[in-house]
């Protein structure tokens, strides 16, 4: 007789391989046949993960259509099981899946979607900012209290649900697109890229385009590299940079969650 | 605003609650403070709320200043053989201690071996082996929790040859021998009756009944293979009406339990889960008024 160990090892495998022939011999058929019984449950798990996938992947899912979502997601599954029971956070791997899965060869702008869709997912599950309670957001206060000369060593400690993405595909107005209430326009996916931010506020996950020097210039400072070094790096890169509107942006959207300063040399 | 100035927030009343869902979250935190059938509790799939931060936290954060909380699990897998997946349990706690809720459960049955997730409710085979691997893993949940836990008796679709218990029994050995409490869920209960040709009285009538800390009500759907009827559990319709008096009968043997309508498929409006918590208010009230007769007559059954 099989160890429990052994039964749920054989199980488990018959499912994610889809090889009923691994359990059957274990299953008492009682008045169908073991094989059939095996079948509910295999159906079960591939329909509830694959419920699971679209719930995280809502655009994907209306750009290729639910029925070949549905094949899609049970390939998925089949390469990438999930690894715990979070499903909030199932199909981490979906942008380097559809990289490789050769049936959407011709849409390679999908696994920017899907990346997209997956950061949004972070963002919104992501840490809350300590004082998001108090709306109140970072108090612009504690800046005043730093000496002018010491601004070139802040560090800005963004929010932590905060998430930057690029892609050479417009994959932001596909996204808009495809929201609810916003169907029908049709995008030139030759038009551009895209530099994109995503953060929380007031309970809702934030995409804003930026370019790309202002796409640099946080994405330094998430790094945590102080605001002088970084304003430096991205002014050579990019003479036109606006560092005062940069600013301004990134007080306008409230993205700080925290200040501190670097030792200075 | 707290609507229900009288209610204890920390226990949970012998009432019906319903399943919370994102959905109704806006409903729920605007409900007219006059409503004369108020939902008296609520559910939550701990794993909603073990994400880090976001819109889910916040609005469980607001309703549960309201309402007596239940959390119940469908990933910690008790029955694996593998071993707990501890990270999974220090999530299960710190949702637990956030929330403070007054009841916590979780599954008799496995979804997870080999470190992948079947997020599906498989059910064991019932032997001694499988008795202890979830007997420990119930032990170690209620140690690390620092609390009870109800365990719900599974719904499914076979059976393992190597099994040389029932189910009710298995059950009670569970019980008995790791001092948790039990989740009746009664549509599980009908759905594996008839699955398996079992007689739903005889399986109510040798569970260890007053272990019974809390009732599910769900919705299932049937389908046919080469003719033979089977009930899937779906959570996805109202409550058969053979369900209903399976819950009547349930009541006559155990006495009022804290009720729970589950509805996680083509979730309804807020009124109908409210219409549905309604008719369990109905036959708990019933056995409320036959339990203050036993008070006054002596009447035992």
């Amino acid at each position: 007789m099989a160890s429990l160990h052994e039964l749920q090892d054989n199980f488990s495998r018959a499912i994610l391989e889809c090889n009923g022939e691994l359990i059957t011999e274990d299953v008492l058929p009682d008045g169908l046949t073991a094989e059939e019984r095996y079948w509910i449950y295999r159906n079960n798990s591939y329909l509830t993960l694959g419920l699971a996938l679209a719930r995280n992947f809502p655009v994907l899912c209306q750009l290729v259509g639910q029925r070949f979502f549905d094949h899609m997601a049970e390939e998925y599954v089949k390469k990438y099981p999930p690894e715990n029971a979070l499903m909030m956070s199932y199909g981490a791997s979906m942008a380097d899946f559809l990289g490789e899965f050769n049936p959407v060869a011709d849409l390679p702008y999908l696994a920017d979607v899907a990346r997209l869709e997956h950061l949004w997912t972070l963002c919104f599950n992501g840490p809350d900012c300590f004082n998001e309670e108090n709306a109140g957001g970072f108090d612009l206060r504690q800046l005043s209290k730093i000496a002018p000369e010491r601004f070139n060593d802040l560090i800005l400690n963004f929010l932590p649900n905060m998430q930057l993405m690029s892609s050479v595909y417009p994959i932001v107005d596909i996204w808009r697109a495809n929201q609810e209430g916003c169907r029908g326009e049709t995008i030139n996916i030759d038009c551009g890229g895209c530099y994109l931010l995503l953060f929380r506020r007031a309970q809702a996950v934030e995409i804003m385009a930026l370019d790309q020097a202002n796409y640099d210039f946080l994405d330094r400072i998430r790094q945590g590299n102080a605001l002088g070094r970084a304003a430096e790096e991205i002014i050579e890169k990019y003479p036109e940079f606006d560092l005062q509107a940069a600013l301004q942006n990134i007080l306008h959207n409230e993205l700080i969650e925290s200040i501190s300063e670097a030792e200075t040399e | 605003m707290s609507a229900s100035v009288d209610m204890d927030r920390d226990s949970i009343p012998v009432s019906a609650g319903v399943g919370l869902k994102p959905q109704h979250y806006g409903d729920i935190l605007s409900r007219d403070p006059h409503d004369k059938s108020p939902i008296g509790w609520f559910e939550v799939h701990t794993e909603n709320y073990m994400g880090a931060g976001g819109p889910p936290h916040f609005y469980l954060e607001k309703i549960r200043r309201d309402y007596p909380l239940s959390m119940h699990g469908v990933g910690l897998s008790l029955g694996t053989a593998d071993g707990l997946d501890l990270d999974h349990l220090r999530g299960v706690k710190s949702a637990v201690d956030r929330y403070q809720p007054a009841l916590v459960s979780e599954h008799i049955s496995w979804s997870s071996a080999g470190g992948k997730f079947l997020n599906d409710l498989v059910p064991l085979p019932y032997t001694p082996e499988a008795l202890r691997v979830i007997c420990r893993h119930i032990d170690q949940v209620q140690n690390f929790l620092g609390r009870q836990i109800l365990v719900e008796n599974p719904s499914s679709y076979l059976l393992f040859k190597s099994s040389t218990m029932d189910e009710p029994d298995f059950i009670n050995e569970i019980l008995a021998k790791s001092g948790c409490g039990l989740l009746l869920d009664v549509n599980n209960v009908f759905v594996s009756c008839q699955n398996h040709g079992w007689n739903a009285d005889d399986y109510l009538a040798k569970l260890t009944a007053d272990s019974v800390g809390e009732i599910h009500l769900a919705g299932h759907t049937t389908r046919k293979i080469r003719g033979k009827t089977l009930r899937i559990d779906d959570h996805g319709t109202n409550v058969c009406h053979e369900v209903w008096a399976l819950y009547d009968h349930c009541l006559s043997l155990m006495g009022p339990k804290p009720t729970l309508i589950e509805w996680d498929n083509n979730i309804p409006s807020l009124k109908t889960l409210k219409q549905e918590a309604e008719r369990a208010n109905m036959i708990l009230k019933d056995h409320h008024m036959g339990e203050s007769q036993e008070g006054i007559y002596g009447i035992t059954a």
